[in-house]
């Protein structure tokens, strides 16, 4: 499997260079037409993006024979993947498993025998994200390293799991002479830890991904833009010698934008940091409990599996909001948007007032950019009031669940 | 004991459980981290509702969980199951 892996990844590098070497075989053969600026800066490095993406995306990997009988339905492998942790989406021919914020996969099995597995590579909201927007900003092709980085990384991401998935490592097998009522205790214990650890290590990821979307964002719209109306301000003053005037102004902007980028940067990551720990706690509290579940490894003081399962239902509400943060995968359509209107709008604005300063009457381009700004201000608070009314939503049902679960374990251990 | 909480309950019930044979009182009760006369208290708690027994084992008092203490073990285990199931 891995080295088919490799061998795809360096098919993927090749695949996004060959219209360039084409392109360079064309031009020596006189083709003067491939020397023009716009298609050697923006239709050759997107063809080649595009080629890498869909060679990438759409190649099927055969994983090994499934040695386990029973998990030769995708059902059971389905339950299999969930049981070790992961995201799982599964429908009648195929289940898709996620990784991480950047991987997944979707397998199925091959027509022909039914135990053997084929998997290729599936997008992630956030892997969808960066390959929309790395066209949209015609650098595609920064995609083919971004496929090469996906399918290494996604290959590495399946050999941690696949083979112990498969040959049945998290799967909960009968023990010998184990009573009927210990196997459901221990199954179903299994299976809440899974399902909660899932939601945490998805709330843990979620968070840790809007830290670094917070960052990037606060890059962008604090240093980039500070930075460009600094700078188209400085070139139109009389503060620096008109020799010096582009690069001390440049220098100056740069600096500005660096020094609020890190400082803002640093702020940020210290806010959000003890959030993140808090929650990979809870998910490293999960793993023990798993562990301990499957393994049966204990010991006198360690923590109860129901005790820490009513403590984490308690949290699920917080779990499941941050699951629900990760704020440039929550909502891609709008948030790109955003980003986009929020750059386009910063470059009129940076030119608007550069313009105004040379043409007191000419307001057109700062207007439009302002008018950008604004829009993408108002569609940016339009999806947090979005989100918080599904967090409202979120708590009440969890409310429910609660006052549920208070009246149902009254009713199991006869009036507590 | 007019309402007694349900965490250390559990906790009680899952450690019985988990060790599959009765328990000598001072073990169980380091086992599950609770104050020796609160333990007393959850146990003729636990015992007036037959979950758990009281035996003698060389000349010991131990606890053994009851067929009922499973049960009511295992209602709960599966009640957390059916809440917390579903979230995608």
């Amino acid at each position: 499997m891995e080295r088919r892996v490799w061998g795809m990844a360096i098919a993927t590098m090749a695949l996004g260079i060959l219209p360039i070497a084409v392109a360079i075989v064309l031009l020596l053969l006189g083709m003067d037409f491939f020397l023009s600026f716009p298609f050697l800066v923006y239709v050759l490095p997107m063809v080649g993006g595009m080629l890498s993406v869909v060679f990438a995306f759409t190649l099927k990997i055969r994983v090994d024979l499934v040695p386990d009988e029973r998990l030769r339905t995708t059902a059971s492998i389905a339950r299999a993947f969930r049981l070790a942790g992961l995201t799982v989406v599964e429908d009648s021919q195929s289940v898709t498993v996620a990784f991480d914020k950047w991987t997944a996969i979707k397998l199925a099995f091959e027509e022909d025998g039914g135990a053997r597995l084929k998997f290729r590579l599936d997008a992630t909201r956030s892997t969808l994200f960066a390959i929309l927007l790395l066209f949209f900003l015609s650098w595609g092709i920064i995609a083919i390293p971004f496929c090469v980085f996906l399918l290494i990384r996604t290959n590495g991401n399946a050999m941690a799991y696949v083979p112990w998935v498969l040959k049945g490592e998290f799967d909960i097998s009968p023990r010998s002479g184990e009573a009927q009522s210990t196997k459901d205790i221990r199954e179903n214990l299994i299976d809440s830890l899974s399902e909660v650890r899932r939601v945490a290590r998805d709330a843990y990821w979620s968070m840790h991904s809007a830290m670094e979307d917070a960052v990037i964002l606060s890059v962008i719209v604090v240093g980039m833009i500070g930075g460009l109306v600094l700078f188209a301000l400085l070139l139109q003053t009389s503060i620096f010698d008109p020799y010096y005037r582009v690069a001390a102004s440049l220098l100056a902007g740069l600096g500005v934008a660096l020094t609020s980028s890190i400082i803002l940067a640093f702020w940020l990551s210290r806010r959000m940091k003890p959030k993140i720990e808090e929650l990979d706690s809870w998910v490293t509290r999960l793993d023990l409990a798993l562990l301990r579940e499957r393994k049966e490894v204990d010991q006198d003081g360690s923590e109860s599996s129901i005790e820490l399962l009513f403590n984490a239902f308690n949290e699920m509400p917080r779990f499941l909001k941050a699951r629900r943060k990760s704020m440039l995968s929550r909502y891609p359509a709008t948030q790109i948007l955003v980003l986009v209107l929020v750059l386009w709008g910063s470059e009129f604005i940076a030119g608007g007032l550069s313009a105004l300063l040379s043409s007191p009457l000419d307001l057109l381009p700062l207007a439009v950019g302002l008018v950008m700004v604004s829009a993408a201000i108002l569609l940016y608070r339009w999806s947090l009031k979005k989100e918080h009314a599904e967090e409202i939503q979120i708590a009440q049902e969890w409310e429910k669940r609660r006052e549920y679960i208070r009246s149902a374990v009254e009713d199991q251990l006869g009036g507590i | 004991m007019d309402r007694p909480d349900f965490y250390v309950l559990a906790r009680i019930l899952e450690r019985l459980w988990r060790e599959g044979r009765p328990m000598l009182k001072t073990r169980l009760q380091l086992a599950t981290n609770v104050n020796y006369d609160l333990l007393m208290k959850y146990l003729a708690w636990l015992r007036s509702r037959g979950f758990i027994a009281l035996e003698e084992n060389d000349g010991h008092e131990v606890v053994a969980l009851t067929p009922e203490g499973e049960q009511a073990y295992l209602k709960l285990v599966r009640l957390m199951n059916e809440v917390i199931r579903p979230q995608d």
